[in-house]
């Protein structure tokens, strides 16, 4: 009787530590935020509905979006909601020139990587040359930079 | 030990901007994020001790090292004895002996 007491304990120990880190799951994490975009873009797309079509159409529907809702659920973010939450970040962050140049090269999306390939002693003075025209950049425009990127 | 002072020059800073912001776009947050935050500690430890750098160049006004911050990203600077210029960031393709 003891014995059983002491696991029901324990198990009431275990779902309390769950329920605590649970909130922090739900609301904290990176995927969580593209999960509401989803959502956002799920009940958008349950209202374009066409209510004219037919059963069988319906149907295909229904297990298109069961598909994409599985998708969704599993967190795998769309494009359009990726392009959504880059549009929001890159217009809240940015100056609006910037946005637009931004926008204009679609936010980076599937942009490939950029190397530097710097091996010959022109390519270094280049790059030292570049560097100096540039000019050196005041700490408030560091901290706007780093601030932008911490606090994500 | 007290550290130096740290400046950027504007095209280091757009270069991280930008880089991040692929991250951002083609990874996730914390992708960008941790980029971020490595960047920002590497250049913490390099203004207390800039001479962990490997030596690419002297004048006798400047000491120009690269410090590697990760397989793929380099910091290029110069520093003297009371400033650390951060010149550019290096992206290099990751070498076989990185991967293994």
């Amino acid at each position: 009787m003891k014995q059983t007491s002491i696991l029901f304990a324990n198990y009431n120990y275990f779902l309390y530590y769950v329920d605590l880190l649970r909130p922090k799951f739900l609301f904290e994490s990176n995927k969580s935020r593209y999960f509401a975009y989803n959502i956002v873009d799920f009940t958008m797309a349950k209202k374009q509905i066409d209510y004219t079509e037919d059963s069988q159409q319906a149907e295909c529907r229904s297990i298109a979006s069961e598909a994409t809702f599985v998708a969704y659920a599993t967190d795998v973010a769309t494009e359009d909601a990726r392009r959504a939450f880059l549009y929001d970040f890159v217009y809240a962050n940015y100056s609006h020139g910037e946005a637009q140049s931004l926008k204009e090269r679609n936010f980076l999306m599937d942009e490939p990587f950029k190397y530097d390939d710097v091996e010959t002693e022109t390519d270094w003075e280049q790059l030292e040359c570049e560097a100096e025209k540039s000019g050196v950049a005041t700490s408030q425009e560091v901290n706007k930079v780093f601030g932008r990127w911490l606090n994500l | 030990m007290a550290q130096l002072v740290v400046t950027w020059s504007v095209k280091a800073l757009r270069h991280l901007d930008e880089k991040a912001l692929w991250y951002l776009a083609n990874r996730n947050e914390t992708f960008a994020k941790t980029f971020a935050e490595d960047v920002r500690d590497c250049i913490e430890i390099l203004s207390a001790q800039p001479s962990i750098g490997v030596i690419r160049k002297q004048t006798p006004r400047y000491t120009y090292r690269i410090f590697h911050n990760h397989p793929q990203c380099s910091i290029y600077y110069w520093h003297t004895s009371s400033e650390v210029h951060i010149i550019d960031l290096l992206f290099t393709r990751m070498q076989r002996h990185d991967l293994d």
